[in-house]
């Protein structure tokens, strides 16, 4: 009796506070794994661990919800151990019936609507094709899904009139380290439309500065019960540089139980191929182990790849 | 429940390969009292050398063994090579079409190989990953070869026709066999495997009543059966075998 009382009392005290902050979300994913790569000695990598705060807040206009987000990087190895390391998102936006609105760091549109299809392995060799994730300095606008489509466009303006700073740092997507007079830097339309398990996305960036860079990306994917299929073709052009690259991406997944195989196939164009075959284990609903085979061939291996083996666990939160 | 323990029974040990199936295909003479074996007379005679062999070498070394190795390198050799035949079984899966069984397999060979350290801890059991041990007499089986007459092998054990050609095309999917090259510690793998078979029966040998070639027969028959229809078993029993 006693006990049930001071259990009691226990709960109460602690739900208090949880109300107060019902909106705020802590939220994270922790991510290690060991990499074996042909010809260097075993390491244990961070996985693209991140820790992030997010939440909503009303607002005085019917409908319409303020919308903030923070999300940083966690260093899970490596020379500056276990701190935390870049930005990964910072915006705040506003979302209601029209859509949502955001400013500030974001995920691309590019990513989220089209290359993202692909992403779906844990292991080394997820995604390779894919190189820009987020970018800062943006302006985005998001509409509703009507009927299954959607639609997204986003404004990079960096002032790097004065500094000659890259636009879009914290992505391998740089546009430019030179100075620019342009209001935007870069603006980004993507659209997709899904029904009955098939997604169809394209998106395009349009850099607007000196070195013209345009992106093109399409993605088709299909999920029934157990399976899932993405194909991703991506088109890279960049005028000073005269490249007009092709590359392809097909990823897939099985799953049965608490378990799923995946596998991938990457071509970089160039004759560069990857592929990757990757076990994953569900430890319940917020932990994973996955286990990754990535082989490069002999012209991807050229560009850098190796064959690597990678294992590892991730735990959100 | 007896079929299901006697599921060690079908796990005989690749010892010489499968130079010994000719002797298989010599009609004895005996009088055929089962449907299913037609050659018992010939089977009792290999069945009684087999018992020999077992009563002078294998059973003393396989309780020596049992009594010399503590518990858990007894449980990581046993897991090791329960870890390479899981690679039959994954073969075996394919050619049978089963997708779910295959993708089992496979991800138990990842993970036993990975997180249980080469294959000496079984952690895919816990997550959830079932063995099937799957061969090719069950491949067989299931394409809908039935399994022909009993067949006792020198040295092997029950078997049938179908099932004893079926280690044949298994033997190319042995990665112990295949894989090392250092002949003294092959042939060491092998005893190890032979005795951890041998140990894995201990159990089930006390449940050997009245004839003991005709119980292992029965047995042995009925369990292959059991596993070619994945335990899917039709209602009516033959009552006639027992």
């Amino acid at each position: 009796m006693k006990k049930s009382l001071i259990a009691l009392a226990v709960a109460g005290a602690l739900t208090a506070p949880m109300v107060a902050q019902a909106d705020a979300t802590l939220y994270g994913s922790l991510r290690l794994m060991a990499v074996a790569e042909d010809g260097k000695s075993l390491d244990v990598a961070d996985n693209a661990s991140r820790v992030g705060i997010k939440g909503s807040v009303d607002t005085n206009i019917d409908g319409v919800k303020a919308i903030y987000r923070g999300e940083w990087k966690i260093n899970g190895s490596g020379a500056n151990e276990a701190n935390f390391g870049e930005g990964r998102l910072a915006y705040v936006g506003l979302t209601g019936g029209f859509g949502t609105a955001a400013i500030g760091q974001q995920w691309t549109p590019e990513y989220s609507f089209v290359t993202g299809a692909v992403d779906i392995l844990d292991g080394t060799s997820t995604a390779v094709t894919v190189d820009v994730f987020r970018a800062s300095n943006v302006i985005s606008y998001v509409t509703p899904a009507m009927g299954g489509f959607q639609a997204a466009l986003a404004v990079v303006a960096n002032d790097n009139s004065v500094t000659g700073a890259a636009a879009v740092p914290n992505t391998s997507f740089t546009v430019n380290a030179v100075a620019d007079d342009e209001d935007a830097d870069s603006y980004h339309v993507a659209a997709k439309y899904s029904v009955a398990g098939f997604t169809a996305a394209a998106s395009f960036i349009g850099v607007e500065t000196a070195q013209d860079m345009d992106r093109t990306a399409v993605s088709v994917a299909y999920a029934a019960d157990a399976l899932y299929v993405a194909a991703l073709y991506q088109n890279h052009e960049d005028s000073v540089a005269n490249d007009d690259d092709d590359s392809y991406e097909l990823a897939g997944s099985y799953a049965f139980g608490d378990t799923k195989v995946l596998a991938n196939i990457a071509d970089m164009g160039n004759d560069a191929q990857i592929y990757g075959l990757e076990v994953q284990q569900t430890l319940g609903k917020q932990a994973r182990l996955f286990a990754n085979y990535k082989e490069a061939n002999d012209d991807a291996e050229l560009a850098g790849n190796g064959d690597t083996f990678s294992a590892g666990m991730r735990v959100d939160f | 429940m007896v079929s299901k323990r006697m599921a060690g029974l079908s796990k005989n040990v690749v010892l010489g390969g499968c130079a010994a199936l000719s002797v298989v295909f010599v009609v004895s003479g005996a009088q055929a009292s089962v449907k299913a074996d037609p050659w018992e007379g010939m089977n009792r005679g290999i069945y009684g050398f087999n018992k020999g062999v077992d009563r002078i070498v294998i059973k003393p070394l396989a309780k020596g063994y049992q009594a010399v190795t503590p518990d858990i390198i007894e449980t990581g050799f046993h897991n090791f090579f329960s870890n390479l035949g899981d690679v039959t079984s994954l073969a075996n899966n394919l050619l049978q079409f089963k997708l779910e069984a295959s993708a089992t397999d496979f991800s138990r060979i990842v993970f036993n190989t990975t997180f249980g350290l080469a294959g000496l801890i079984d952690v895919a059991t816990p997550m959830g990953l079932k063995s099937t041990d799957e061969d090719f007499g069950q491949t067989l089986g299931y394409w809908g070869v039935t399994s022909g007459p009993y067949v006792v092998l020198p040295f092997l054990g029950p078997s049938s026709v179908r099932d004893g050609l079926g280690r044949i095309p298994d033997s190319y999917t042995n990665v112990w066999a295949s894989e090392v090259d250092h002949i003294p510690s092959r042939n060491a793998g092998y005893g190890i495997d032979l005795l951890d078979t041998r140990v894995g029966f201990f159990s089930t040998e006390k449940l050997i009543a009245g004839d003991e070639y005709s119980f292992v027969r029965d047995a042995y028959l009925q369990q292959r059966k059991f596993v070619v229809k994945d335990g899917q078993m039709d209602s009516k029993f033959n009552q006639e075998d027992f």
